[in-house]
């Protein structure tokens, strides 16, 4: 039959329930003449209901977060780092002053803050170094995470 | 919040919190839909990450928008092509973590079942992609047509030409794979 291609997408259509009524009632008229699109139907249902008893693994919820991370929470990590390094930068240049200006302190004690000082700028420096050679090697550093 | 309440705050203020609202309902779909191009849990969760950060710079460049989805979906589905074309792998498809596999110890018939299902997946991926894609779609995660045809932006009677193309394409190679396998069954596996 010439129209038969015609018919063929509603004959899916029908298999999947997603006719008008209109539709199933030409395509059932259409299926009533013509064996080949009967046997084609026939074939199609039984090869292709299997695909209905499939499904997918469900993913993770871990991996299901790192698809987003918001910058509220970078920003937030980024603003506690700064506050407690800003705090410890002041105590540490107070200490300084106090030391320098006060010469009655035995030395023993100028010498443990003097240590405490050149240690924090010494860490300081390695983690700001550190930061920039991996931002350097990030690919994704134009991405906002 | 509701979905247009986030897209209103991410057209006006690029809003992390309304985009995230966006990520969360549709995060599982997404990585759903990257599985059917990537064919491996691994790629697919890349892809998805790329995805929604490439989504949340685009909407800068945005006047409006009415659905997150099918919006998404394409740039979901380009990331998944790009990356898909960057690597050119053959063994991106790695049946393992696309559905959970049975122990050894399982009754027979339900290791058959197992093995049915072994068989169905290889088919599906080794159809070409816009098969793979409308049959997925329809028959796994049950999207109905008029879903289909927003997705993927063709009108309801192309979705069911292609169905019907699709299914027939899917006949014919689960057909020459039962052909190849049936004479030795352990060779399956
Ligand atoms: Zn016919």
């Amino acid at each position: 039959m010439k129209d038969c291609e015609k018919y063929k997408a509603l004959i899916v259509g029908l298999m999947d329930n997603e006719l008008t009524p209109k539709e199933i009632h030409e395509v059932n008229a259409h299926l009533m003449r013509c064996g080949q699109c009967r046997e084609e139907y026939e074939q199609l249902k039984e090869t292709t209901e299997s695909l209905n008893t499939m499904s997918f693994n469900e993913p993770q919820d871990e991996v299901l977060r790192k698809f987003w991370k918001s910058p509220y929470s970078r920003w937030a990590r980024l603003s506690g780092m700064l506050l407690i390094a800003g705090g410890w930068l002041v105590l540490m240049v107070y200490g300084l002053i106090e030391m320098i200006r006060d010469n009655s302190e035995p030395p023993l004690p100028r010498i443990g803050i003097a240590a405490m000082i050149i240690g924090f700028f010494v860490l300081l420096i390695m983690v700001i170094r550190e930061r920039a050679v991996t931002y350097q090697s990030d690919p994704y550093k134009e991405i906002e995470r | 919040m509701t979905e247009s309440t986030a897209i209103q705050s991410c057209l006006k203020h690029r809003d992390p919190l309304g985009f995230e609202y966006l990520v969360k309902k549709y995060r599982r779909e997404a990585y759903m839909h990257a599985m059917i191009f990537m064919g491996n849990a691994e790629d697919a969760a890349d892809a998805c990450q790329e995805s929604f950060a490439r989504a949340f710079e685009a909407f800068s460049r945005l006047q409006t928008l009415d659905a997150f989805y099918p919006w998404f979906y394409r740039i979901l589905k380009n990331c998944c092509l790009n990356m898909l074309s960057r690597k050119k792998t053959s063994d991106r498809y790695r049946r393992q973590n696309i559905f959970h596999e049975m122990e050894e110890e399982t009754p027979s018939s339900l290791y058959e079942k197992q093995d049915e299902k072994v068989r169905i997946w290889d088919v599906l991926y080794k159809l070409p992609l816009n098969h793979r894609e409308i049959l997925i779609m329809k028959y796994i995660k049950e999207c109905r047509y008029d879903e289909i045809s927003v997705l993927l932006e063709i009108p309801r009677g192309t979705v069911m030409s292609r169905l019907y193309h699709a299914r027939k394409a899917f006949r014919e190679a689960y057909e020459s794979i039962t052909a190849e396998t049936q004479p030795s069954k352990e060779m399956i596996k």
